[in-house]
């Protein structure tokens, strides 16, 4: 500490209070008073009422609900491992000495910068039952693979997680190719001479040493497409049948747009600890995988 | 040197799939620059007789100068905002009593693992008691306040390499801990500084969530909401939304074609120090 006692008030008075306050009421409260709503029959006008579990009990039969939490955690993991694998891919090819490395990068990280709602719009144009995919597969002669892609349940879930990876796969990639940069050259090509292919050693000395940023896109991929919200709103709704409402939606519209506040809070408290108990294991595996390999 | 067969079918595979991965943007732009008649009849060729029509309606239509000047409003305070704030929290952190500022520390990091969306429905009616909803200063709080944890974690990282010495000398020759700040901490945070508000500009100029719950107010919507809400009126009339979306993308690109190697480098940095 650098302050004698009596200039310690003052000190955190200027420097800590007012930041920390705005933390406190603005995210702190909100986020703990979650549980104590979703123990009450809150419709957000009137004062809320105390019903124990009711809400909970309510949610366990709700087809809704659960539906949503499976879709966002599929819709998750999708996503998940498709930036993973197309970042890296990317990443790879763009470090193997081919051309204009630099426009290319430019080209593909570009989305990224784009808003979701905007790119929305534009795949709605891909999407639609005469839109562009499948006005080019009737070009082709694929008559049999055109699809109602938002349209139908079956695929309506997918079509927007290809939206997503194909959004940001340019961000993983600059990710995957800034941790390319800190592999020493040295060591894959002492891999060359003891005789290694080039996949033995893409699997025994680059890969393992990516560890860091398949974590950080992991953990970053995962924490943003568990609150997808922007592109389910503008390109389905929530529909078909329910096939893509995702979690956030599911609040949204029951919360906000029901008036049903303290039952969805129930969901939003049952979703914290599906979320926390996943971010848990993960982190937990990563750093072990991380460990290992290093 | 001579580049390999390998190389160069790598090189023709990647510029086919970089013209998969720009074919949306394409589009948009490619139609929003056709006739009525074209674009019903012929929508996804290339445009035959360039009309600038549309574009000139949608000016007109669209609220597009108004929602620029909120969307820079808001983004501007949210983050001076943010960034005043966590890097004083920080500096409080860092200078003050070790033990207090752990305690700080580690409340903040743990928050960043809560999901957004738990405290979303009571924070929404906490505002609206406080009678924020609608405003700039209620949106702009708000959205500073769910940044702070992870601003902190940034700040404090980065401090954490700063040697207390250079703040002890400080203290030595009498320079006040509000001078430290200003003159000696504030400019060496300056390159997290840069990726902070990269990252920042990125979520809060493209955040939909909060505008359509904070911003709702026609004559406060930002340029996302005021696309939401274009589209949600001119539903499918594509001829009408493609400029659109056009003339909102086209800052979006511009400041990123600018300042590329920054945002590059600021989304790396800020993701491997995350």
């Amino acid at each position: 500490m650098l302050l004698k006692k009596e200039k310690r008030l003052p000190f955190y008075a200027v420097f800590l209070l007012p930041g920390f306050l705005l933390f406190l009421l603005f995210f702190m409260y909100p986020n703990l008073s979650s549980f104590y709503y979703s123990l009450t029959n809150w419709n957000g006008l009137s004062a809320p009422k105390y019903i124990g579990f009711s809400n909970y009990s309510y949610l366990l039969s709700d087809d809704k609900f659960f539906p949503a939490l499976f879709h966002t955690l599929r819709y998750a993991l999708i996503v998940t491992l498709g930036l993973n694998a197309l970042g890296l891919v990317l990443a790879l090819a763009l470090d193997s000495g081919i051309r204009f490395r630099n426009v290319l990068r430019t080209v593909f990280f570009a989305p990224a910068v784009l808003s979701m709602l905007v790119v929305s719009y534009i795949w709605i144009r891909i999407f639609d039952p005469d839109g562009s995919l499948n006005t080019f597969l009737r070009f082709l002669g694929l008559d049999g693979l055109t699809h109602l892609w938002l349209g139908d349940p079956a695929t309506a879930l997918y079509s927007i997680t290809a939206v997503n990876i194909w959004q940001f796969a340019g961000k993983s990639m600059v990710i995957f190719l800034a941790n390319l940069q800190t592999i020493p050259i040295e060591l894959s090509e002492a891999a060359e001479l003891d005789g290694a292919t080039k996949w033995q050693r893409f699997v025994h000395v680059t890969f393992p040493l990516l560890a860091p940023s398949v974590t950080i896109t992991t953990v970053l991929t995962a924490i943003d497409s568990m609150k997808v919200f922007d592109y389910v709103y503008a390109m389905t709704e929530g529909g078909p049948i329910e096939s893509t409402t995702t979690i956030t939606y599911f609040l949204y519209m029951q919360g906000l747009k029901a008036g049903q506040v303290g039952y969805a809070s129930a969901g939003a408290v049952i979703n914290f600890f599906v979320v926390a108990a996943i971010a848990i294991a993960m982190l937990g595996f990563l750093r072990r995988r991380e460990g290992r390999m290093q | 040197m001579k580049r390999s067969f390998r190389t160069r079918l790598t090189e023709l595979a990647i510029w086919v799939f970089a013209a998969i991965m720009s074919y949306p943007v394409f589009l948009v732009v490619n139609s929003s620059l056709k006739s009525h008649q074209e674009l019903s009849l012929e929508p996804f060729s290339l445009v035959r007789s360039v009309t600038f029509e549309h574009y000139e309606r949608v000016i007109q239509e669209a609220k597009i100068f108004l929602s620029f000047g909120n969307s820079v409003l808001v983004t501007v305070l949210t983050i001076a905002l943010a960034i005043v704030l966590s890097a004083m929290i920080s500096f409080s952190i860092y200078a003050g009593n070790q033990r207090f500022g752990r305690t700080i520390f580690m409340i903040m990091i743990a928050s960043i693992m809560i999901p957004g969306q738990l405290g979303m429905l009571p924070l929404y009616k906490l505002a609206s008691s406080l009678h924020l909803t609608n405003t700039y200063v209620g949106y702009c709080l708000i959205t500073a306040a769910s940044q702070l944890p992870f601003l902190v974690f940034l700040y404090v990282g980065f401090l954490g390499t700063i040697s207390r010495e250079i703040v002890e000398a400080a203290g030595l020759d009498g320079c006040s801990v509000y001078r430290l700040f200003g003159r000696i901490i504030m400019p060496l945070l300056k390159p997290i500084t840069a990726t902070a508000v990269i990252l920042l500009t990125l979520g809060i100029w493209n955040d939909f969530l909060g505008p359509l719950l904070y911003l709702q107010d026609s004559s406060k919507q930002t340029v996302i909401l005021m696309v939401f809400n274009y589209v949600h009126f001119y539903t499918k009339d594509w001829a009408s939304i493609f400029p659109l979306i056009v003339l909102v993308m086209l800052p979006n690109l511009a400041v990123y074609l600018a300042l590329q190697s920054y945002i590059v480098k600021g989304i790396a940095s800020g993701a491997l120090k995350g």
